[in-house]
């Protein structure tokens, strides 16, 4: 076995550390190569001649000129067209240079980049943040940023990964297999200080396998003060809390999935979580450590004729069947001395004219409260869906709600979801719906900062005689 | 004999380097803005408020522009123990998720060093940041001191 006394008998290099005599090798090789390369690539004739300190020096300021020449040549191949509306710009350095353009240097290694000066971009927002987002920067107009999301699942048993209602009508046999899951992409974009864009486009197959393309969301948002902002467009309804904060990433949720009262419409959720129409929402002045916020909705309301006519959307997006308006009035509080706990509550109306019957008046009342930390995560909502047919004195009163628990250790978070969603038979809308009650424990891994493994397992009750069971595998992640 | 310690002096060398950078820093950090900002303190709730995004103006109404120190640094470190109560990834992971509700709409901007901190700072009336004690100088105004 060779010891430290015998390895440095070896070698030239005396007791230095091993480590460090490929680099000295390293740095002698480049020296010479620095100093013997500008004579060998000088004339041949004088190859074999003494050279001079003065020669020496002129010949390396004449390669040092060489050099730079061709630095400038190609430093103005990459300079990209100007567009067109900005005055003839200079093609680079050598554009203006009166140096002739020299023939081309053979380089005997790839020299290192030079460094430059930054050049500024030319975007609307002279200072862009865009840590965390892919940014494209297309010169002349705001920075768009960009993320992905998407899911994978794997499926055992009849309500493994539901999504859609009603979750298990007609009965279904247990089954397995594969689920490819929402692919979404979420853009971002700041206009000018006061005005930002969001939107959000999902790519999703349905029960027929068919791709289909959603703009769930699309807002423009001015906001000029903390205490007031108003965004237009399709937007998440503030019902309640996870419906504004959890959108089609399923990254973010520490679950597989929604709650069951959040469905969205088109898998026939029964809460208006889309509205296309315009909100205005801030701070309420002089609420001090409150932290209270106001927000007021005015939209389309959700669609009636889609009940009969699958065809249809239920998001009114570009047609409004009535001239009667949806309203959402909400608000929330986040003591700031008790960092991560937000409540409020909301009162959503509609008056919805479905082929056939009378006209429904929905009310939606809503109340949530929430504590997240970095280690917590405690949710608890509860929503009362009422439906009142026009003529009639009875209300159908339908109670939804959940409470979730979750506790981090690590790359690992257990949690535990109760959820209910409990449809009396005479709602003239929903009435088919039916109930769904349960427990779905699950645990999180999150592998990676931007990827987690989730197994969940749901035990559902219904009007049925026997519980419903199901195991889902998940892998969600950002890109 | 001496000679066989020398990898070994080495290693412990190197790793007493590691650790002196990795430790948290010293002194403590100071939080600091243009020195044309009307602020003239901010009280540790409302620090954390501006550094959640959920404060994105001045009470003057000029846009907040919110300086990290790069990641791995020991400021950072700090501040993401003191301010935010979160390891890396989970502030990475609440920016977005901030980003994607519309809350706020955009992160933190990560500054490579201290003279960069107070550079840009001194060049943007809405900035702040945070620097250690022995960074700060007369360019820059102190609004707080992270105990």
């Amino acid at each position: 076995m060779p010891t430290a006394h015998s390895y440095e008998a070896k070698t030239s290099l005396g007791n230095r550390p091993r480590f460090l005599r490929p680099a000295i090798l390293l740095i002698f090789f480049m020296a010479h190569i620095a100093v013997a390369g500008p004579l060998l690539a000088g004339e041949d004739s004088k190859s074999n001649e003494p050279v001079s300190e003065s020669e020496l020096i002129q010949l390396l300021l004449s390669q040092i000129s060489e050099l730079n020449a061709r630095v400038a040549t190609l430093e103005a191949e990459k300079v990209p067209a100007p567009p067109p509306s900005a005055p003839p710009a200079a093609a680079g350095p050598a554009a203006n240079s009166p140096t002739p353009q020299p023939a081309p240097v053979p380089m005997p290694a790839p020299a290192p980049p030079l460094p430059t000066a930054p050049t500024p971009k030319p975007t609307a927002d002279p200072d862009p943040q865009d840590n965390g987002h892919m940014v494209m920067d297309i010169p002349g107009g705001p920075n768009l940023s960009i993320r992905g999301f998407l899911d994978f699942n794997l499926d055992v048993g009849t309500v493994a990964n539901p999504l859609v209602y009603p979750v298990t009508a007609p009965p279904s046999a247990i089954h397995n297999g594969f689920q490819f899951g929402e692919f979404d992409i979420f853009l971002n974009s700041r206009l000018s200080t006061d005005l930002s864009f969001l939107s959000e486009i999902v790519f999703g197959s349905d029960a027929t396998n068919t791709w289909s393309i959603d703009v769930e969301r699309a807002q423009l948002t001015y906001k000029p003060s903390p205490y007031f902002q108003v965004s237009g467009g399709r937007m998440h309804t503030a019902i309640g809390y996870y419906n504004t904060a959890f959108h089609h990433g399923t990254w973010f949720e520490t679950p597989t999935g929604r709650p069951f009262m959040y469905y969205f419409e088109d898998s026939g959720g029964v809460l208006p979580v889309h509205i296309v129409g315009v909100e205005a929402a801030g701070l309420i002045p002089a609420t001090g450590k409150l932290n209270a916020h106001w927000i007021v909705e005015v939209g389309n309301g959700e669609s009636a004729l889609y009940l009969t006519n699958p065809a249809d959307n239920p998001v009114e997006n570009f047609l409004a069947e009535t001239n009667h308006k949806a309203y959402n009035i909400a608000g929330y509080i986040r003591p700031s001395w008790v960092r991560g706990l937000q409540i409020g509550a909301n009162i959503y109306s509609d008056e919805r004219v479905p082929g056939g019957i009378p006209h429904v008046k929905t009310y939606i009342p809503g109340a949530y409260l929430i504590f997240i930390n970095s280690t917590w995560e405690f949710l608890n909502e509860i929503v009362l869906l009422r439906d009142n047919s026009v003529g009639s004195t009875t209300s159908h009163d339908t109670p939804l709600g959940y409470t979730q628990l979750s506790r981090k250790f690590g790359k690992f978070r257990p949690y535990f979801r109760w959820q209910e969603v409990n449809i009396p038979a005479g709602d003239p809308l929903y009435g088919s719906i039916g109930r769904y009650e349960g427990p779905s424990p699950g645990l999180r891994m999150d592998f990676t900062g931007f990827a987690a493994l989730k197994v969940q397992y749901n035990r559902v009750y219904t009007r049925q005689p026997l519980p419903m069971n199901g195991l889902d595998a998940q892998v969600s992640f950002t890109f | 004999m001496r000679k066989n310690l020398l990898p070994g002096v080495v290693l412990v060398l190197s790793g007493l380097a590691v650790w002196a950078m990795a430790a948290p820093a010293d002194e403590p950090l100071q939080v600091i803005v243009n020195p044309s900002n009307s602020v003239t303190s901010v009280s540790f709730s409302d620090l954390q408020s501006i550094y959640h995004g959920e404060k994105s103006r001045w009470p003057n109404g000029k846009l907040i522009l919110l300086l990290m120190a790069a990641p791995g640094s020991p400021e950072r470190g700090e501040v993401l123990k003191k301010i935010y109560k979160m390891s890396e990834t989970d502030y990475v992971k609440y920016f977005i998720q901030a980003s994607f509700t519309g809350e706020v709409s955009a992160p933190p901007k990560d500054v490579g060093s201290a003279a960069q901190i107070k550079q840009m700072v001194v060049s943007n009336p809405g900035a702040i940041g945070y620097v250690k004690q022995s960074d700060a100088d007369g360019t820059v105004k102190v609004v707080l001191t992270l105990p």
